[in-house]
């Protein structure tokens, strides 16, 4: 373990370390009597040293395996894992310098706190007031000053979370795995931890993987997030890469709210490609290499609903704004935000979102059934490849 | 007891595990799971394809040739698939109910219910058969003393009365499970929608239990057919193949006749059990597992309640009264004769001529269970790794001991080791004390099994990947987190297999010898000879050895607060629950 690496910037820099896991064409194939699953296909992937990378993707994606794969617990059928450049595709997961913090805690019931912290300390063989003195230190760390007697079923839920944490990180992992360790807690408690979880690991600067299908939680933790789903990588990006130039329809509609707009390819080359979409043209950066299918896409905020009243000091901008007209249809008020639903003169539906604040209240917006003009920046849309 | 009380209840791959945290079957454990299914290879297969090769030799097919055609026979066979039918319906029927008064009313006196129900678990199955005859027999005291009838028990009739009650814990602690199991939500979904009481019960309630219903019944069955003591004391006319095996080893020794019937009987034996494992195993796992969404309502309707308590009632109090007379018996001079109260029967197993047999049993079985405990335990850890060629083959093979009728392990034993074996790497051991310790060994070890793959699979998989993550190897692992989480279950099951050693009967008649007596065979053979008194009172012993340790286990494990042990109590049926009401 490092001492103290830099901290990462809130908006990843491409400012990388060095590569600290490396995965070449990793693929999982799980045979069984219900048949062939390939759970990964061919997974690329690099890891910086003392970065926080998000393994993001619904259930079944294949985050966990690749996870499990980086542990040792399970081998690649294919490919190669190397760890600082060293390959360790079959080291089994004992002799690995990670470790994982496992989602239901797996503490060991019959030993209590500082003994669970011990465990690995002791297994390494270290002597007695060594091991004292690292879990006494991580004890404090992890704000457990004082627990050490208790067994694990005498903890809450949050305490046992971290308790794994300590006992993960004591032994000084080059790598720490964590497999959707915070699901089990309840919402409040999950973000509270979530920060918590953070600071720890930028203390400690140790390079962290961190596996999750919660999207609010890769995007308030990560450095970097890899979009998973079907065994396959679909996108690798800082948080608002991802959020606001995601590749592809699924990543966009897995991260966040996608509205989908339907269009078609004008001209495509370069690097551009331009979309005839609800009677307008925008031209945007092509996200495919290959020339796959494309369609379009922009954020619900950035859909902006006004009361249709005609006011004509904002025609100068039109060639940077497409405007609609429409009657809104439907309205569900969520407190920070309402989500709007806005049928076009041309039938087609659309959702909006409006943010709130004193000045703008819910109030503000025009009733349902009224006609009201719809404005979308052009920059705000973005082509993304057509597949889910 | 000798019944197949191991009531499996898992698919195959309940325990997802990955290849490396898995065994590989690596120093230590190679060795242990080799000892094991040797002890298995050598111990309970050898033996029985020994029997099956007596049974074709040329004097075995001279006898299949004779019995073939001997109507006596026909009416063997028929008679014991006949007995098998009848205890398995009215056992399979009585637990049933039973548990359903446990689980399901909320009368007074349940936990006298369960423990009731349970006596026939520690004790050996044909005391009951002593208890009928001088109850019911053609003398009587019901029978000739109270309502002076010649009417005699023996037969079929004193046959269901007394070997179901020896199985019925079978059914009564499947049932138990099941209902405990059984998700309330089904029933109220059902009475939602406009079903009556009776209506629920017919088109919900009994079909979810349907396959319980089927594997208890079977195993039953099973276990009925292979029983010895009862037929012996109490089957008069009525034979059945386990006296016929009996008679031609004791009466003729005559082996390769034994054999023949042998063969008979194992065919349904294993056919039956195999049908159990394989097909209802798994689909009783999936009708009644995971969690009680919803607990089940008592039931409320008053004739409903008269009559369950009533039956209930009426089964505890035939129970009490069997059993009761039997420490009458044990306590007076001449059983059922000369009611003169004495201590001379107790005196005798305890201090006379019945002591050897008294030390003799509790060594070997205390010599079987470390070795059956060991055995069990490397098996179970082996069968509960996904990735393991040959694991199905091992969880079938590790049941096997329960699986093959007692008596047929016996003579198997017998001929597989009245010589040398492996150039002589295993002695002969006819006659010695080893023999009856591996016939006690094989017998217990698959309650282990059960036992401790309960307990493994309870644990989940990720505090041994926790641990392996940490740096731990596979032993270490086992040594530190999985051996330790899974004691209480395992001393249970120590416990269980002491017990299960003690009553058994039929593998071992025909292994001992004037040197090494065995409690169960002398009273057998006490009853035999008449002197019922002294059968009374080795049974009496037995069952309170039996319970000694049972309650040793109890003050042990209820001082733990590790629920681990659960698995085991469902053997004994499950204490720390008895109390419950059923919500």
């Amino acid at each position: 373990m490092t001492t103290t690496s830099p901290l990462p910037t809130a908006i990843g820099t491409g400012d990388h370390g060095s590569v600290a896991v490396r995965l070449e064409g990793v693929q999982k194939v799980f045979d069984s009597s219900q048949g062939r699953h390939e759970a990964l296909q061919s997974i690329d992937l690099e890891i910086y040293d003392g970065e926080f990378l998000t393994i993001l993707g619904p259930s079944g994606c294949g985050k966990t395996t690749l996870l499990r794969v980086l542990a040792g617990f399970e081998t690649p059928t294919r490919g190669e894992v190397s760890l600082d450049g060293r390959r360790c595709t079959t080291m089994p997961p004992n002799k690995r310098p990670m470790t994982m913090v496992f989602q239901n805690y797996a503490l060991f019931p019959h030993l209590n706190v500082f003994d669970n912290i011990a465990y690995g300390l002791r297994l390494a063989k270290l002597p007695r007031a060594e091991i004292a003195e690292r879990v006494e230190v991580v004890l404090s760390i992890m704000d457990l000053v004082g627990l050490g007697r208790r067994l694990p079923g005498q903890l809450s839920g949050g305490q046992q979370q971290r308790v794994a944490l300590a006992r993960s990180v004591v032994v000084r992992p080059r790598v720490l795995l964590f497999d959707e360790p915070l699901s089990n807690l309840d919402a409040r408690l999950r973000d509270q931890m979530r920060g918590e979880l953070r600071r720890v690991q930028q203390q400690l600067g140790v390079t962290s993987v961190y596996v999750t299908h919660d999207q609010t939680e890769a995007m308030a933790m990560s450095d970097r997030i890899v979009v998973m789903s079907n065994g396959r990588i679909q996108q690798v990006g800082n948080p608002v890469e991802i959020y606001r130039r995601p590749v592809s329809l699924f990543v966009a509609d897995f991260i966040g709210k996608a509205v989908v707009i339907d269009c078609s390819v004008v001209r495509r080359g370069d690097g551009d490609v331009t979309l005839a979409l609800l009677g307008d043209e925008v031209t945007v950066v092509d996200p495919s290499p290959d020339g796959e299918p494309l369609t379009a896409v922009v954020r619900p905020e950035d859909v902006h609903v006004r009361a249709a009243a005609g006011d004509a000091a904002a025609q100068d901008d039109d060639r940077r704004v497409i405007r609609l007209d429409g009657w809104l249809r439907g309205i569900e008020f969520l407190g920070s935000e309402s989500r709007l639903r806005v049928e076009l003169a041309e039938g087609e539906l659309l959702d909006a979102a409006a943010f709130h604040d004193a000045a703008s209240g819910p109030e503000q917006l025009p009733g349902l059934g009224d006609a009201v003009r719809v404005e979308i920046p052009k920059h705000a849309v973005r082509a993304v490849i057509d597949r889910r | 007891m000798e019944a197949v009380a191991v009531l499996p209840r898992r698919g195959m791959s309940d325990r997802a595990r990955s290849s490396v945290a898995g065994i590989r079957a690596q120093g230590v454990f190679g060795v242990a799971v080799l000892l094991a299914v040797a002890l298995i290879v050598l111990f309970v297969v050898y033996p029985t394809v020994q029997i099956i090769a007596r049974s074709l030799s040329s004097d075995g097919r001279v006898q299949w040739d004779r019995l073939f055609h001997a109507s006596e026979t026909v009416r063997t066979i028929r008679n014991t698939l006949l007995l098998g039918a009848v205890v398995g319906t009215v056992g399979t029927v009585v637990g049933l109910v039973m548990a359903f008064v446990q689980v399901r009313t909320t009368l007074p006196a349940r936990r006298l219910l369960h423990l009731l129900m349970l006596i026939p678990v520690v004790s050996p199955p044909f005391s009951v058969a002593m208890s009928v005859i001088t109850l019911f027999g053609r003398s009587g005291l019901i029978s000739k003393e109270l309502f002076n009838t010649r009417y005699d028990i023996s037969g079929l009739d004193g046959l269901t009365i007394a070997i179901s009650i020896s199985f019925m814990p079978i059914a009564y602690l499947n049932f138990v499970g099941m209902l405990r199991a059984f998700d309330g939500s089904l029933e109220e979904a059902a009475t939602d929608l406009g079903g009556g009481a009776l209506y629920r019960l017919r088109t919900v309630t009994l079909p979810l239990l349907a396959p319980g219903i089927a594997s208890s019944f079977l195993l039953i069955f099973v276990s009925s057919i292979a029983d010895l003591g009862n037929p012996v004391l109490l089957g008069g006319e009525f034979d059945v193949l386990a006296t016929r095996i009996y008679l031609a080893v004791i009466g003729e020794f005559n082996l390769d006749k034994a054999s023949v019937y042998s063969v008979m009987l194992l065919g349904p034996s294993l056919l039956i059990f195999a049908a159990q494992a394989l097909w209802l195993r798994r689909k009783e796992y999936v009708t009644v597992t995971g969690k009680v969404a919803a607990p089940l309502r008592p039931i409320s309707s008053i004739p409903a309640l008269i009559a369950l308590g009533t039956f209930a009632a009426a089964v505890l109090a035939f129970i009490a009264l069997i059993y009761g007379y039997i420490v009458v018996g044990a306590f007076t001079k001449v059983w059922n004769i000369n009611f003169t109260t004495t201590l001379d029967n107790v005196r005798f197993v305890l201090s006379g001529a019945g002591y050897e047999a008294f030390r003799d049993t509790i060594i070997l079985a205390l010599a079987a269970t470390p070795i059956a405990g060991f055995a069990g335990l490397v098996i179970a850890f082996v069968i509960t790794q996904r990735r393991f060629r040959g694991r199905g083959l091992l969880d079938f093979a590790s049941v096997l001991g329960v699986a093959v009728p007692g008596t047929i392990i016996g003579i198997g034993l017998l001929l597989a080791y009245n010589e040398a074996r492996l150039g002589g790497l295993i002695p002969e051991l006819q006659g010695t004390a080893a023999i009856i310790v591996l016939a006690f060994t094989v017998r217990s070890m698959p309650g282990v099994v059960r036992v401790a793959v309960g307990a493994l699979n309870q644990l989940g998989t990720n505090l041994e990947e926790a641990s392996v993550s940490l740096g731990a190897t596979t032993f270490q692992t086992f040594r530190k987190i999985v051996l330790p989480l899974i004691r209480p279950a395992l001393f249970s099951s120590l416990i269980w297999s002491f017990a299960r050693s003690m009553t058994s009967l039929s593998p071992i008649i025909f292994l001992i010898t004037p040197q090494w007596r065995i409690m169960t065979a002398q009273i057998l053979n006490e009853a035999d000879q008449g002197r019922f008194s002294h059968a009374a009172a080795y049974s009496l012993v037995l069952v309170t050895v039996v319970l000694l340790a049972v309650g040793l286990l109890a003050i042990t494990t209820g001082f733990s607060s590790a629920g681990e042990a659960r698995g085991a109590w469902q053997l004994f049926g499950n204490r720390k629950r008895i109390g419950e009401g059923p919500s």
